[in-house]
């Protein structure tokens, strides 16, 4: 417990000292490409460094990761917006493919997450042993490249980042994973991969289109009142929606979700369900919204339709799963389609909701998955018949799954309800003032999802938790959390408990990215 | 006092996250941190009453502010309202809620998860109190959900027993069910006037409804969907079905939560929000009737029930009922002063009957009787509390309920004389089943020689609360004694005008709870009629009342075929068309089409020669026409 702690502490006091005057003298150490150097440098240490030392190499080089998010977070100043700690180094001008790195409100609240979820994910892989080495290397890797995907504001350099996270999830499923885990692996790989062709294809046509060759976000988006014609975004938004739909697995391209998740190792599936999934959405608003507003208001009722369809399909799925996991893995699902659906408002608090939701989603989801593992991991079976009455040999594991079933329920309180009430109120918005009458109906099938959501996760609870204890070996034989089993999960759960009780840091935050983009969105029609 | 309320809310979530964290192994230390913290709550709240009282009755509204989350245009807030009627829900929570842990000392001893169940006691009493004292509809949504968990898990606090397990998720989804009304009622309110604020929307109503900006119906629209959250929370009729089903909890978490604060917080909802009922009396009439039809019906099913438990529950059904058809009517001093009578001699009815399973562990009735020479102070503080909730004279519940019936005598909604005669006969079987109860309990021969031998009285720690329970359900309705009219002259709502008390009226049903008191008796103490035999004369009608009118049977069946039969609809699409068709498809396809291909992969170089010259003739052929 001691040495855990003193490592956390100590990576946090590198962070501290070394990226001290990171915000302002022009000499210092470059807080975003750090950001995305330390996990790759901890694969190389790793590689480097004899096994034992192996998981306390990645948790300290995790603490210095959670360190500079909390940094970014703190130093990012709301009122000023736009993005901060740019870094720009010409890379193929003549192409003009960039290495720039900066962040704005709402990538600063990613880079918090992608760092809470590596230091979780650290930890909860502790007592991994087989091939404990290989595993760390890939997940540092895996984490590498979703900072930079984060962080990039240039297209070529998202791809490139966005790639190189893909292939370590391949091996991270195919090798340490359970059940089915080479088919899922393959399965998740190929849908994520025929995404980003859609992807690179559009970039592409917007790189030509554009006239003046360049992949960089920030002037891309300014083109949509000039270079980017009502038909080109008509005919190019849906293939960008597709593109990062998958990633955040719209329906009906999901099915990679639930075989994936169920199969991969349990901080691999935090990483993928709380980070890379988050992607998607994410990169509709970064990318999609500000260069094609147009076609995004042109395709705006199948969106909605479809984020719908996410949204309670996937909980009414999650209703009759057999394995614990695939139910936390639809539930995932349906809580992206409420994102895409925020993002569908195309309303200030629809987006923010949607980017809240982002955040939140990924820090539940990853404790989620963390308790699914650690119970897992104990009970050896994840089959719902099979479980039962756990509670009655891990209270606390217990306790703390109850408070992340509420979390995802969007109980008040944490975060999960901060998200959805943006949400609804700005899907409420769009159909109250004229505009996209569509969701004054569709609105209150929307709120169904919370019932639902209710149900399936209360069913989870029931089934695993409560009720008298169904296997009589488990008395004897199933402890409760240890130590560095429940830091993970505590510290998420932390996260989620001050984004739900003071949500206005972060909202503020969002906002910062979400009022010009919608002033920016308005200019269109 | 008042700029230190928003300790009141706070203090208990504090000793909550202390409980938790870090006095769990320490039952003493758990325990005492909670009740002292309730201690300070009840005197916060009593030095606030005081403070309140001081003032001039314009001046008793205070209301203060913090940001809690900024959106332009919306600013939400977390906020503190002291008004008469928040400071009348304070006392009633806090002190019950004070009762009710100095009661579980006793009953929860031996308990091994002694600190846990204090640590949730205490954060049911901080969201309530978070609920009470809100100034806005989102928190007063946020509080809602936060009582609604705690309710789950001291529903479930016996979470090995299969029935709890069942009953604490049902109560939390059939709440949903209602919040879901709620949310889109608060969601509405946020988007039409861009504030939460109760003060600003109130005054905007007024104004838009004035001068046309709003139509009464649409405000009447808004003013039900958020009646959906009070149907589900206060447990009304078609949302009951949870409230009997949460008696698997433990008895005293019954007598706080499902009997005096939290099911009250959907009356006091509605209370809170009042303005925005009285815009249209089409509004009005369903939140009278569906509270005049659940105190009726929940009344009826009391009479066939067996588990002393479920009989309290479907009379606080009824009461509710009660209070929520006089806010219905126009009765809002009436309905809160029910509230609170009620919140005494309820709490009182359900810590009896926590002693009394306490003594001789079980809850079947009919496994009772006799019980007074054994448990003297419980059965005398019963009987009082039976006394009261029956509506006699001149205890607690005479005065209040004497005042909703004269509501509903005087109202104008269309309809109201049959309210009347629900009401009137509602309290006839009031005064029935309840001493039905008390003497199968406590009178006449024991039914279950071994478990009378082993009943004895309760100690201390739980007669003491009945005791002074017991005082209040004397005592409390002579706040509002005719001619003095503490209680009328303290909360109402709008002006304040004199109601003159009713006398024939009072005397009327009171003839009525008598006759209902006598006709038990009859059945039950000098067992002049048979029970048995009536209810064999009138089996469907029996039947009908002891199944509940089949409505969980109702329900039950629509889920399983309903929301089952679709999830198993859309797993089997999900499985068989989209991942099976498409997603394997598209592989299977592809497999295909790379075996097709590969026939063209013969590895003779005759074959690629011949190929290579047909090529080569084909586009010589292009070029040359």
């Amino acid at each position: 417990m001691l040495p855990v702690l003193a490592t956390i502490l100590a990576g946090f006091a590198v962070t501290f000292n070394f990226f001290h005057a990171a915000s302002v003298g022009p000499n210092a150490l470059p807080l975003l490409t750090s950001f995305i150097v330390i996990p790759i440098l901890s694969a190389f240490m790793i590689l480097a460094a004899p096994v034992q030392w192996t998981r306390w190499i990645s948790l300290f080089m995790a603490s210095m990761e959670l360190g500079i998010g909390f940094k970014v977070f703190f130093i990012f100043q709301t009122a000023v917006g736009g993005f901060q700690f740019v870094e720009e180094v010409p890379w193929l001008k003549n192409f003009g493919i960039n290495y720039i790195l900066g962040v704005d409100g709402m990538s600063a609240l990613m880079v918090l997450l992608v760092a809470c979820v590596y230091f979780a994910g650290s930890l909860i892989s502790w007592n991994i042993t087989l091939r404990m080495k290989e595993y760390f290397i890939l997940f540092s890797l895996l984490v590498g490249g979703v900072a930079g995907a984060y962080e990039s504001l240039d297209l070529f350099f998202f791809f490139l980042f966005y790639e190189f996270a893909v292939l370590p999830m391949y091996l991270l499923v195919g090798i340490w994973g359970t059940g089915r885990k080479e088919y899922a692996a393959m399965k998740l790989t190929l849908m994520l991969l025929a995404g980003s062709a859609f992807m690179l294809v559009g970039f592409i046509a917007m790189y030509f289109t554009s006239g003046v060759h360049t992949f960089d976000i920030r002037i891309l988006g300014d083109l949509a009142k000039t270079g980017f014609n009502t038909d080109f975004q008509k005919f190019w938004f849906p293939l960008l929606f597709l593109g990062f739909g998958v990633i955040s697995a719209v329906f009906p391209f999901h099915t990679w979700s639930p075989d994936g998740y169920g199969s991969a190792p349990t901080a691999a599936s935090m990483l993928h369900a709380g980070v890379l999934k988050s992607l998607g959405g994410y990169s509709i608003i970064r990318v999609a919204l500000p260069a094609m507003p147009d076609g995004a208001k042109f395709w705006l009722p199948l969106l909605v339709t479809l984020s719908l369809i996410n949204m309670l399909y996937a909980a009414i799925v999650a209703l009759k799963q057999k394995d614990f996991k695939y139910v936390i893995a639809y539930s995932s699902v349906s809580h992206c389609g409420a994102i895409l659906f925020g993002i569908c408002t195309l309303q200030v608090a629809g987006l923010n909701g949607a980017i809240i939701q982002t955040f939140s989603h990924g820090i539940v989801a990853a404790m989620t998955f963390a308790l699914v593992g650690t119970v897992y991991g104990k009970a050896h079976t994840r089959e719902l018949i099979k479980l039962g009455g756990l509670a009655a040999v891990m209270p606390i594991l217990g306790g703390l799954f109850v408070a992340a079933a509420m979390a995802n329920v969007g109980l008040p309180g944490l975060s999960g309800f901060v998200g959805e009430f943006l949400i609804f109120l700005g899907a409420y918005k769009s159909g109250y003032h004229g505009g996209f009458t569509i969701f004054q109906t569709l609105f209150p099938i929307a709120i169904l999802a919370i019932v639902m959501t209710a149900i399936y996760y209360l069913r989870l609870v029931q089934m695993v938790f409560y009720g008298p204890l169904k296997d009589p070996h488990y008395k004897d034989e199933v402890r409760d959390g240890t130590f560095i089993e429940i830091l993970p999960i505590a510290f998420l759960l932390v996260v989620s408990l001050v984004v739900g009780l003071y949500p206005k840091p972060f909202v503020d935050m969002s906002n910062a990215t979400i009022a010009p983009l919608i002033e920016h969105i308005r200019g269109f029609k | 006092m008042i700029e230190y309320s928003w300790l009141i809310p706070t203090m208990p979530a504090l000793a909550y996250a202390v409980i938790i964290l870090f006095t769990r192994r320490s039952k003493v230390l758990s325990g005492l941190i909670s009740i002292l913290t309730m201690a300070a709550c009840l005197g916060l709240s009593v030095g606030i009453l005081i403070e309140v009282l001081a003032k001039a009755p314009a001046d008793r509204v205070i209301s203060i502010s913090w940001s809690w989350l900024e959106i332009p245009p919306w600013t939400a807030h977390v906020g503190v309202l002291i008004d008469p009627l928040s400071v009348n829900m304070l006392l009633v929570v806090t002190l019950i809620s004070l009762l009710v842990q100095i009661y579980s000392w006793g009953y929860m001893h031996g308990e091994v998860r002694f600190s846990s169940y204090y640590s949730y006691l205490s954060l049911f009493t901080s969201s309530m109190l978070l609920l009470v004292l809100s100034n806005n509809f989102l928190q007063i949504f946020v509080g809602w959900e936060l009582v609604g968990l705690c309710s789950y898990l001291l529903i479930g606090f016996w979470y090995f027993k299969p029935e709890a397990a069942d009953a604490c998720k049902k109560a939390f989804v059939v709440n949903r069910v209602g919040d879901m009304g709620f949310l889109m009622g608060v969601i509405t309110i946020g988007m039409v006037f861009q504030t939460f604020d109760f003060a600003e929307v109130e005054k905007m109503v007024s104004t838009g409804v004035a001068n046309g900006t709003f139509q009464t119906g649409f405000i009447a629209g808004i003013a039900l969907l958020l009646f959906c959250g009070a149907v589900g929370k206060s447990a009304q009729f078609p949302l009951h079905v949870w409230l009997p089903d949460a008696m698997e909890g433990p008895t005293p978490v019954s007598a706080l939560i499902h009997a005096a604060t939290m099911v009250a917080a959907g009356v006091f909802m509605v209370a809170r929000t009042y303005s925005l009922f009285l815009v249209d009396q089409h509004a009005m009439t369903v939140v009278a009737f569906i509270g005049g039809f659940t105190a009726l019906f929940a009344a009826s099913i009391a009479l066939a029930q067996d588990d002393i438990k479920r009989i309290l529950a479907y009379s606080t059904l009824s009461q509710l009922g009660y209070m929520i058809m006089a806010l219905g009517v126009g009765g809002y001093t009436s309905g809160m002063f029910h509230l609170t009578t009620h919140a005494c001699f309820k709490a009182l009815l359900f810590l009896g009957a926590g002693s009394v399973i306490h003594g001789v562990h079980n809850q079947d009735i009919w496994k009772m009787g006799g019980l007074w020479k054994k448990m003297g102070i419980t059965a005398a503080t019963f009987v009082i509390a039976t006394l009261a909730i029956a509506g006699i004279f001149p205890l607690a519940g005479f005065w209040s309920k004497d005042a909703i019936l004269a509501a509903v005598y005087e109202s104008q909604i269309p309809g109201h004389i049959v309210l009347y005669f629900a009401a009137v006969f509602t309290a006839f079987l009031t005064a029935f089943y309840m001493f039905r109860l008390f003497f199968v309990v406590f009178t006449g021969e024991p039914r279950d020689h071994h478990a009378h031998d082993h009943a004895h009285e309760s100690p201390f720690t739980m007669t003491i609360p009945l005791m002074i329970l017991a005082i209040l359900s004397i005592s409390v309705g002579w706040l509002n004694l005719p001619g003095f009219d503490a209680y009328s002259k303290f909360v109402y709502h709008g002006e304040f005008h004199e109601e003159v008390f009713n006398w024939t009226m009072a005397w009327a049903s009171l003839l009525v709870a008598i006759a209902g008191i006598i006709l038990s008796a009859l059945f039950y103490y000098w067992k002049v009629f048979s029970a048995e035999k009536t209810a064999e004369t009138f089996k469907p009608i029996y039947l009908l009342l002891k199944n509940k009118y089949y409505v969980d049977e109702f329900y039950g069946w629509m889920v399983k075929k309903f929301v089952f039969g679709l999830a198993s609809i859309c797993t089997w699409f999900d499985d068989n068309v989209v991942d099976d068709g498409m997603v394997d498809g598209s592989g299977w396809i592809t497999r295909k089409m790379g075996s097709l291909f590969s026939l063209t992969q013969t590895g003779y170089v005759q074959n690629y020669a011949l190929v290579i010259f047909g090529a080569v003739a084909v586009i010589y052929l292009m070029v040359s026409f």
